[in-house]
């Protein structure tokens, strides 16, 4: 519930404060949000297996939100920043996607 | 676990269920380690049970797990949320009744991690409930756990997921706002070139036009010069023509003439004589007693009694002629001139040089009726 609370005050804070994003981190925000979702769905399958741990939540939403940037930010230098961040958003969608049929198979048995 | 009593308080309920939860441990365990991992969860779970009631126990069990985890690959690729180690994707048929029963399982855990924070002692009161369900066949659904993970409750894992939910949040509407904001940057090259070629036509024409509309605005702004240059010129006219027939008061240096008639009488010729004298010796705005001398004035009556244009006038006449003081003055004098005829007439008179006259005295022009100015002549 606190969870879901703050995902809406962050909503929120985010239509009322409108900040713009830096120009230097605008290539990184995209995916670190996508790397955020995909932690945020292995948080909530791990609860409904039972098995959610507060600190590995923490640890794997930073390191994934900053591996991912960092990913990306390696492809800029070396010249393929795009094709990079089109495969992180493909790794990360694929694991929300596995992380999403694993939810939907405790929430529906199906 | 700062408060050991506490904490050895909220563990006595927890041994019971415990022991009934570690007979249900294996099947958890075999989900959990999806094919035959049996000796490395089990030793996971063997610490659990051994050491049950550790707070740092449940911190620990993710490592026990990844170290069971390499028995099987998929898992171990799974950091977040540590789905990894269940991994029902690779075996779905297996894997749904038996993460039905070891959902329980791992929720003690849960439930004890809450009791360890030790935030509120009575929150572990529903536990052995939801151990007597779960023990009454019935299997514990994703919705319940869902439920009870719903519920409000301030434990530091609530509060961390509150935390970073709100800043993912944050971030999702910023990089919404963002995208919607700056549509030029998710756009192809092909179109990227063609809002370049439309831009670049559309500036050229732009500066066409506001060349046009510049030139236009000079022609006009010389136009408007030429039009008060002609205005001007119109007003110098019109002024000189109001002072020559008589419609505009003037000043300017001049000379004033007195007759008298201690003798005689002056004729109307004489002053018509006087007048024209005037007239070729320059004079530019005349003024008799008090009557504006113009084109159109003529002397009529009898001698001594002088009429101009129809008003009689009296002695002493006082002429006012605005001009050249010195040439009028030396026109009137020349001998046989018009001086000399008011003396032949038995009159004198005497002229005096002034550097500034006013004549004030002005004379209302009828419009013509008759004759209208030709048009101008274009070219």
């Amino acid at each position: 519930m606190i969870a879901v609370i703050g995902l809406v005050v962050g909503v929120v804070a985010g239509l009322l404060l409108q900040p713009t994003v830096p120009v230097e981190l605008q290539p990184y925000l995209p995916i670190a949000v996508v790397a955020a979702l995909d932690a945020l769905f292995g948080g909530l399958r791990a609860m409904l297996d039972g098995i959610f741990d507060d600190r590995v939540f923490l640890t794997s939403f930073l390191s994934n939100v900053v591996v991912a940037a960092l990913i990306v930010f390696l492809g800029d230098q070396l010249g393929v920043g795009s094709q990079l961040s089109t495969a992180v958003v493909v790794v990360l969608g694929i694991r929300i996607f596995s992380n999403a049929a694993s939810i939907r198979r405790h929430l529906f048995r199906a | 676990m700062t408060t050991p009593d506490r904490r050895g308080d909220a563990r006595e309920p927890d041994d019971t269920p415990v022991t009934e939860d570690d007979v249900e441990a294996p099947p958890d365990l075999d989900g959990a380690g999806g094919q035959g991992g049996t000796p490395g969860p089990d030793a996971a779970e063997a610490h659990d049970a051994s050491d049950p009631h550790d707070a740092p126990d449940l911190d620990d069990a993710p490592e026990h797990r990844d170290t069971a985890g390499p028995d099987e690959a998929p898992g171990a690729d799974d950091a977040p949320g540590r789905g990894g180690p269940a991994e029902p994707d690779e075996v779905p048929e297996h894997g749904d009744p038996v993460e039905a029963h070891e959902a329980p399982g791992h929720d003690r855990p849960g439930e004890r991690d809450d009791a360890a924070d030790a935030e509120h002692a009575p929150g572990h009161v529903p536990e052995p409930d939801e151990t007597l369900t779960s023990d009454g066949g019935h299997q514990p659904s994703g919705w319940r756990v869902l439920a009870r993970a719903l519920r409000p409750r301030a434990t530091r894992a609530q509060l961390l997921a509150g935390v970073l939910c709100a800043a993912l949040g944050f971030a999702l509407v910023v990089q919404v706002r963002q995208t919607s904001d700056a549509d030029l940057a998710g756009l192809r090259q092909a179109d990227l070139v063609r809002i370049l070629d439309e831009t670049t036509t559309r500036g050229e024409a732009l500066a066409r036009e506001a060349a046009d509309l510049q030139r236009e605005r000079d022609e006009l702004i010389s136009g408007s010069d030429r039009r008060q240059a002609a205005l001007d010129a119109l007003q110098r006219a019109a002024e000189t023509q109001g002072i020559l027939t008589g419609r505009l008061p003037a000043q300017g240096p001049g000379i004033v003439v007195t007759l008298t008639e201690p003798d005689g009488a002056i004729t109307p010729v004489t002053m018509l004589n006087l007048l024209e004298e005037l007239r070729n010796a320059g004079a530019e705005a005349i003024e008799l007693n008090g009557q504006r001398i113009t084109a159109s004035s003529a002397f009529t009556g009898t001698p001594g009694a002088v009429e101009v244009d129809g008003t009689a006038l009296s002695a002493p006449y006082r002429w006012t002629a605005i001009g050249d003081p010195d040439t009028m003055a030396t026109a009137l004098q020349i001998p046989g001139g018009a001086m000399t005829a008011v003396r032949s007439n038995g009159g004198q008179g005497t002229i005096d040089r002034q550097d500034v006259l006013e004549i004030t005295a002005l004379r209302a022009l009828p419009d013509p009726v008759y004759a209208t100015p030709v048009p101008p002549q274009e070219g």
